[in-house]
């Protein structure tokens, strides 16, 4: 298009050095933004790409955060499981030494005082809680202890129900903190009936029925101790399982980035270069304007 | 003898004419509509003589200014008035539909608070229990309905500023065809060729060009210039017909545009709008109406899928899932020729849905009145009233006569967070299902929908694995719900079981209602909305689209604007060419016609040397 011609009325001529500052205003705004396109109008096929991209971005993030999350609460759940194998590996050395027939009453009501306090403190470490206050190893039911007498005050069993929370959101499957029967047992021979037994058989004053209640009250122990090295190893399994979907979306989202940057992204150097031409255009033809608009014949003539 | 001096006087008042004509041309350089005067120059048929006594037949007969043309070419100017008409809707449309991307795009874009919804959603599913996270998902809900509301709003005015635009541009198109009516009258008494013709038809050229610029129009012109004015094309009503203007009205169709009806009332033809600002106008009109429809569907789509999994979950206290969305709500506008300073606030019932309603003051027995807009219902008392789900309340002092309407509000405009406590949002399943301790097969458990039971069954519920993986649903009262073979779909009391893989006999599972609202199961269903296509791909698909369907057509009418300028541009220079006052041209005519004048004046001096010379001689 030619700016500046002699035979365009003077009007046409000053609208398309407008539409020039018009450009160059758009430049301008795309520079100070680094965005290759403000409105979705100036290029509809790009910005909708660039739509998508961001999408894809924010859901990206959202399952990083859920994954994060999960991995939060399978590491509380570690912590906790890691506990319980410790009192487990305490209470087995007591179940042994309470099984030498040398120790006297007295000595095994000081061994069950410490099996006590042990219960006691497997007991907290079953009923841990998120931040959210919530309790860890009672599935969806987790506002109530999972574990707890049960309603005569009798027995401590698992109160709660279903799954707790995991990465469904972000499409990961398996990442619960494992339900309370799978790392401390059933009710009725898990970690805990077990520590009741051993109690029970510490107690027992005849050798004979002892040395046999005390045997199975440590293969009880013995099995829990192997139910909660499982979970332990399922909790590494699935924290691993998210961590390699952390890297993948780190490497998906590091690829989206790249992805919007060749989409929306502005190329600085041709930006100002083109902004720089149409300068020059500009106050080119502005000066080729006045130069041929200066003089008409009637300035010749004397 | 005299002839000479009779030829040289008529040169010389022919050339005087002519200069007239440049100097009209040159004060009138700038003046927009002026078409460049062209003095028309012809033999004169009787010389210069006064006599025919003293007229000598072999002289010429001099020249003659027959009249001032203006050099124009109807045939471009009309190709101008239509590409000025193109530019004028492009224009229009290109302007418009800019502002209705930008309710809708930038800071307006529903891309961001629909994605921090859904993101809300999965931090919900992924820590259901905590307050701060049920609060940041009622927060983001409630900035993706204000959202809906801002868009929508912003259509509505947007939709008013069009429709005010509209009316303005067909007042100028009524004004304008008086005004060409009038120059038509003026013509036809004008003498054709004469400097005042010319005066009028710069007149009537520049009238109809404003004319064409706000709608499309055909002209056609008599011998003396008198122009008819057809709305749109040849087939159209006439606008203005020689001397009489018939007026155009407004008025807008079912798909959003307008059209134009021509003539009295009651006598009145309807005229598509082809051209000019209000064919813009009307496409805007129509693009706003489609992507407010858009709009509309989406929030609706939005409400009726997050409730509709709201509704099925249970909150943090165990009590079934209210709706999260409310779809609709009441807009009270206070009448202009109020007096009072009442206030007026109204509340909408869940579920209501009522007609437009109308709140009037009597001040005389310090009354209320709450009414339907077609007055078939009403109820009178003080201030709060309740008509059809409606709660008006109020405060400050009324004055008799003051007038609210109030009116619902739907889709975009009327959806809206509802009043929900952070422990009210259903993020968790309604019911619970897990396997037993001691179960050795590895069935896996599905929960499908079901209606409920009359009478309920009790729960909790339990699915029991026989011989020959044959399946019995119980409820807590051991009443036996449903059986079937492994694999086959169980109904319960408001749920169905569905149990796959490899269970083993004496396998049990347990389904119970969730008192105590844990897990996220819900908020998980709700975050997986983000991927549920429907008709128009995901949500958020839909929410590109509604964007695209706006950015396409913008675009398109950029390129076409550019394009349309660039002819306009072509044809407005060619006809410059012709019409337009060129100094340089009119400089080289001034001396042109200077020259002969001195010229002429030239020869009457010496046709008197001569006359002299001869007398001289004589005596």
């Amino acid at each position: 298009m030619t700016l500046v011609t002699r035979g365009a009325p003077i009007i046409l001529q000053a609208e398309r050095m407008q539409r020039v500052e018009a450009r160059m205003e758009r430049l301008q705004a795309q520079i100070a933004t680094g965005r290759r396109f403000t409105a979705p109008s100036e290029d509809p096929a790009l910005a909708n790409r660039a739509a998508l991209l961001e999408r894809l971005e924010t859901v990206a993030a959202a399952r990083a955060r859920v994954i994060e999350r999960a991995d939060t609460r399978l590491a509380l759940a570690e912590t906790a499981i890691d506990g319980v194998s410790g009192a487990l590996m305490r209470l087995r050395e007591l179940a042994l030494s309470g099984a030498n027939g040398t120790l006297s009453a007295s000595d095994r009501a000081v061994v069950a005082a410490e099996v006590r306090a042990l219960g006691a403190q497997v007991l907290d470490l079953a009923n841990v809680r998120d931040e959210a206050g919530r309790f860890l190893f009672a599935g969806a039911a987790d506002a109530a202890p999972a574990y707890a007498p049960d309603a005569e005050g009798g027995p401590v069993v698992w109160r709660g129900a279903g799954a707790g929370p995991g990465a469904e959101a972000a499409g990961v499957g398996g990442a619960q903190v494992p339900r309370g029967p799978d790392v401390f047992g059933r009710d009725a021979d898990g970690l805990f009936a077990s520590i009741d037994a051993l109690l029970e058989a510490l107690s027992e004053p005849d050798d004979a029925s002892r040395a046999e209640a005390m045997a199975t009250a440590l293969s009880g122990l013995e099995a829990a101790f192997d139910r909660a090295t499982t979970a332990r190893a399922r909790i590494g399994a699935a924290r691993a399982r998210l961590e390699a979907e952390q890297e993948q979306l780190a490497a998906a989202r590091l690829d989206i980035a790249r992805g919007l940057a060749a989409t929306s992204g502005l190329d600085l150097t041709e930006a100002i270069a083109a902004l720089r031409a149409l300068g020059l255009t500009l106050a080119a033809s502005q000066q080729a304007f006045g130069q041929i608009f200066r003089f008409s014949l009637f300035d010749r003539l004397g | 003898m005299t002839g000479i001096i009779g030829i040289a006087l008529s040169g010389v008042r022919a050339m005087q004419g002519a200069l007239e004509t440049v100097a009209d041309n040159v004060a009138n350089a700038a003046t927009p509509g002026f078409a460049r005067r062209v003095p028309r120059l012809a033999t004169a048929p009787g010389g210069g003589s006064l006599s025919p006594l003293e007229r000598d037949l072999l002289s010429g007969n001099g020249v003659l200014l027959t009249g001032i043309a203006r050099a124009t070419d109807l045939l471009r100017v009309d190709s101008l008035r239509r590409t000025e008409g193109e530019v004028a809707a492009l224009a229009a449309a290109t302007r418009w539909f800019a502002t209705i991307e930008g309710t809708l795009t930038g800071p307006a874009s529903l891309a961001g608070p629909l994605a921090d919804f859904f993101g809300a959603a999965a931090d919900l599913a992924a820590d259901p229990s905590a307050v701060a996270v049920r609060a940041t998902f009622l927060a983001r809900a409630g900035a993706l309905a204000d959202r809906f509301n801002g868009s929508a709003a912003a259509l509505d005015r947007i939709r008013a500023d069009i429709d005010s635009e509209a009316r303005v541009e067909v007042q100028r198109i009524n004004d304008l065809a008086a005004a060409i009516r009038d120059t038509n009258a003026l013509l036809r008494r004008a003498t054709p060729g004469g400097s005042a013709a010319a005066v009028l038809a710069d007149e009537r050229d520049r009238l109809l060009s404003e004319l064409a610029s706000i709608a499309g129009i055909d002209v056609r012109f008599d011998a003396r210039g008198v122009a008819t004015v057809r709305l749109p094309d040849a087939g159209g009503p006439v606008l203005v017909d020689g001397l009489s203007a018939n007026p155009a009205r407004l008025e807008p169709v079912a798909a959003g545009g307008y059209r134009l009806r021509v003539g009295e009332l009651g006598d009145d033809v309807p005229a598509t709008v082809l051209g000019g600002t209000l064919a813009g106008l009307s496409a805007a009109r129509q693009l706003l109406t489609a992507t407010r429809e858009r709009l509309d569907a989406l929030a609706d789509r939005l409400a009726a899928d997050v409730n509709r999994l709201h509704r099925a979950g249970v909150d943090l206290t165990g009590a079934a899932g209210q709706d999260l969305f409310g779809t609709r709500a009441v807009r009270v506008r206070a009448a202009l020729a109020n007096g009072g300073e009442a206030r007026i606030s109204a509340r909408l019932a869940d579920g209501a849905a009522p007609p437009p309603l109308r709140l009037t003051y009597n001040g005389a027995t310090a009354q209320w009145t709450l009414a339907r807009a077609d007055l078939s219902a009403s109820v009178s008392g003080t201030l709060p009233l309740a008509l059809d789900g409606v709660t008006v309340e109020g405060s400050g002092t009324p004055r008799d006569g003051d007038v609210f309407t109030l009116a619902v509000l739907q889709g975009a405009a009327g959806i809206h967070l509802r009043p929900l406590e952070p422990a009210e949002v259903a993020a968790a399943d309604a019911l619970i299902a897990d396997a037993a301790a001691d179960n050795r097969g590895s069935g896996q458990l599905t929960l499908l929908d079901a209606p409920r039971l009359d009478p309920p069954a009790v729960p909790p519920f339990r699915l029991l694995v026989l011989a020959g993986s044959l399946l019995e649903l119980r409820d807590g009262a051991d009443t036996l719900l449903a059986a079937g073979p492994l694999g086959a779909t169980l109904a319960g009391d408001g749920f169905a079981v569905r149990l796959s893989g490899r269970p083993a006999e004496g396998d049990q599972f347990r389904i119970l209602p969730n008192s105590s609202g844990g897990g996220g199961g819900t908020a998980v269903r709700i975050a997986a909305l983000r991927a549920l296509g429907g008709p128009q791909g995901t949500l958020e698909e839909a929410n590109d689209r509604l964007v695209t369907g706006i950015s396409v057509p913008l675009a398109a009418a950029q390129t076409r604007l550019e394009s349309a300028r660039g002819a306009r541009d072509a044809l407005a220079a060619a006809l410059h060419e012709t019409a337009g006052v060129d100094l340089n041209r009119e400089a080289a005519d001034m001396l042109r016609f200077q020259q002969a004048l001195q010229a002429n004046a030239r020869v009457i001096q010496a046709a008197r040397e001569t006359f002299e010379a001869i007398l001289a001689a004589g005596r």
